[in-house]
């Protein structure tokens, strides 16, 4: 296992799924997504339902067979059962042994893991423990809500001490207590060094503890980075200043200032929440768009010259769940003009 | 080994968890139980208590020292071993006979001669019992466990579970051995159980040890392998179990016996037909002829015809083969 491979490593991966009779029935749930996850990292896997999240999951993992490309998990071929040996899975749709106890369970998928009895009798409280079912170790696996089967089961994905970890939902069913406890937890790992692939539909969460994100649809990555590299709004700026005269706001060119108003639902500017009227300190805010550096700094320069003082001007932000939402939307408006030409 | 041990613990634990194994232990202590009660009965008691005392007048005249129970069984056993050893390899009355020093006159001497008819008669009832219940539990325990162990295979490829245990760094060839390996143990478990039983309660009662009869459970085993090789393959194909079940036990059930009447059929048929036949023949598991050859060589009667058998257990790895071949090569 090379020590400088990344943690996952995919290049033109593609799946396409054939059913019918004859085979005839296409599905192309992934086609050619080339993707790179560095060790130590948390990455968000996000995108709508059918955009082939957990096929990319399944085919790192070697439960589908990709139909071109290649996939590896620190440099080794994702096929190969050695290459699952540092890997831990929580599957979304996870049905575990209903008629085993906690304990029980975590004893047996460790061992299905090759963890040996001694280091699974130690490491067994412990995670149960960490994940606070320890109270519930010896009841039966069958009686537990949702969320303490997410617990248990994040449990069982740890259980091998993994260096990469697949999380398909993992708070699905978990109450806003336990959701906190599984991010800690992850937040937890990074700092231990664990490669975390988280696959969640709470954006907000994904936006809380992933350092990068890639949005998959229809099969493709449409967008990939850092948290603030895709929420960051293109040339929106929020500026909080005194009062602009109505002359020097008359003399830019229309749309480029704007009083900031009330934001609408979830946005704001570094946690600070917006509103057009004066602040104690008797500034106001305002919204500026610029197309480049040099326009910014040009309605600056005549701000400051109509005599307006500025306090402070901050690149704005959108909420990762506007931003998804966008970018899906955005994909399916050119779907739809796509299908309008076609004859 | 952590990885086999923890799939084979898995595999014994689902199985528990069906009632239906825990039932056929049940039968199984409820079926050695009343023969054991059987035995007791005072008329059935009391018949072999004459029949052991024939068998020790037979050996007091043979050799003037066999008088006591354990002499007399002592006896009957050297009769059976002597017996088994030969090439018949099972306790055969005719062969008993003959070995019987004095009985070279073919049963002559009065006395004598009843005695040895008795210690036939004492031979032939032990193998009637032991031939009721390897023919029984033959059908019942392979029918019963088939039904039982057959969700099994269709819960293995739970979306949810099975992404589950490819996730962990094992083979999938692994994976399906495991599991097919930990069926067969629960079942050999199981026969090893209803047939040790029944052996011990029959072979105390009576003082005949024939080992024989513990063959029964290597074809109940065997047997059962390869219709679970039906199951395998037919599952993993359509994750149906319904039909897996209907096909297994239609082979089993309904095509089996008509192939074991080939002989008289193939007279009735054309060259065409014929070749059908020998095609299904060859093809199907011949659960119904298994069964009868079974039956053969714990009787100790020559088998002239193995084609059944060997046969069935191609087909049997070609069913694995087949299931094995799918299992690694399928998305999940």
């Amino acid at each position: 296992m090379p020590e400088d491979a990344p943690a996952v490593a995919v290049r033109d991966l593609a799946k396409t799924y054939r059913s019918g009779v004859f085979k005839t029935r296409t599905v192309e749930a992934l086609q050619g997504v080339t993707l790179e996850v560095e060790t130590g990292e948390i990455f968000g896997l996000l995108g709508p339902n059918g955009a082939g999240k957990t096929t990319l999951v399944k085919s790192l993992l070697g439960i589908v067979y990709p139909t071109g490309g290649r996939a590896e998990l620190f440099g080794v071929p994702a096929t190969r059962s050695a290459a699952r040996a540092p890997v831990g899975y929580l599957p979304e749709n996870h049905r575990f042994p209903e008629f085993l106890t906690a304990r029980k369970m975590l004893d047996t998928y460790g061992a299905l893991s090759g963890v040996a009895p001694r280091e699974r009798k130690a490491r067994i409280p412990e995670l149960l423990e960490k994940v606070k079912m320890a109270e519930a170790a010896d009841a039966r696996v069958g009686t537990f809500s949702k969320g303490m089967l997410q617990r248990t089961g994040l449990a069982q994905a740890l259980l091998s001490r993994p260096r990469l970890l697949f999380l398909d939902e993992p708070t699905d069913g978990v109450d806003p207590v336990g959701r906190r406890q599984i991010r800690d937890i992850l937040v937890e790992l990074r700092a231990e060094g664990t490669t975390v692939f988280l696959n969640s539909h709470l954006l907000s969460e994904v936006e809380q503890v992933c350092s990068r994100v890639a949005i998959l649809n229809e099969g493709e990555f449409v967008r990939e980075g850092t948290i603030e590299e895709l929420t960051q709004s293109e040339h929106v700026y929020d500026l909080r200043a005194t009062p602009v005269p109505e002359e020097t706001r008359q003399a830019l060119p229309e749309g480029v200032l704007t009083p900031a108003g009330e934001p609408p639902p979830g946005e704001h500017t570094d946690g600070e929440a917006l509103g057009a009227e004066a602040t104690p300190a008797e500034t106001r805010r305002y919204r500026v768009t610029a197309d480049s550096r040099a326009h910014l700094n040009d309605v600056i320069d005549r701000l400051r010259r109509g005599g307006v003082e500025l306090e402070s001007i901050t690149p704005r932000r959108q909420t990762l769940e506007d931003y998804f939402i966008d970018v899906v939307s955005r994909g399916e408006e050119g779907r739809g003009k796509e299908k309008e030409v076609r004859p | 080994m952590h990885k086999l041990r923890g799939l084979l613990y898995l595999t014994f634990r689902e199985l528990w968890a069906k009632k239906i194994i825990i039932g056929l232990f049940v039968v199984s202590t409820v079926v050695w139980v009343v023969l054991m009660l059987f035995m007791n009965v005072e008329e059935v008691e009391g018949g072999i208590s004459a029949l052991r005392l024939f068998g020790g007048e037979v050996a007091t005249a043979q050799g003037g020292s066999a008088t006591t129970p354990a002499d007399t069984a002592a006896f009957a056993d050297s009769v059976a071993a002597d017996s088994v050893d030969r090439d018949t390899a099972t306790v055969d009355p005719e062969m008993a006979q003959r070995d019987v020093p004095g009985n070279e006159g073919g049963g002559q001497g009065g006395d004598q001669g009843g005695g040895l008819s008795s210690m036939t008669s004492f031979m032939q009832f032990t193998l009637l019992a032991q031939t009721v219940v390897s023919q029984a539990a033959y059908w019942i325990v392979i029918l019963l466990g088939l039904f039982s162990a057959a969700p099994l295979f269709a819960r293995l490829l739970e979306t949810g579970h099975i992404d589950l245990l490819l996730s962990k760094p094992m083979s999938r060839v692994r994976l399906f051995s495991g599991h097919v390996l930990g069926v067969l143990l629960m079942v050999t478990v199981l026969a090893a159980y209803l047939f040790g039983a029944v052996w011990l309660v029959l072979s105390l009662k009576i003082g005949v040890w024939n080992a024989k009869f513990l063959l029964s459970i290597l074809i109940l085993v065997g047997m059962f392998a390869i219709l679970y090789g039906i199951i395998a393959l037919v599952t993993v194909w359509t994750e149906s179990t319904a039909l897996a079940l209907i096909v297994t036990y239609g082979a089993a059930i309904f095509v089996s016996p008509f192939l074991a009447a080939r002989e008289s059929i193939r007279r009735a048929l054309n060259d065409t037909g014929d070749l059908a036949f020998d095609a299904l023949y060859y093809l199907v598991p011949n659960f119904a002829e298994v069964g009868y050859v079974a039956g053969k060589l714990l009787h100790g009667s020559p088998v002239t015809r193995w084609e059944a058998v060997i046969s069935t257990a191609v087909v049997g790895v070609l069913l694995y083969l087949g299931a094995g071949w799918r299992f690694v090569r399928r998305d999940f």
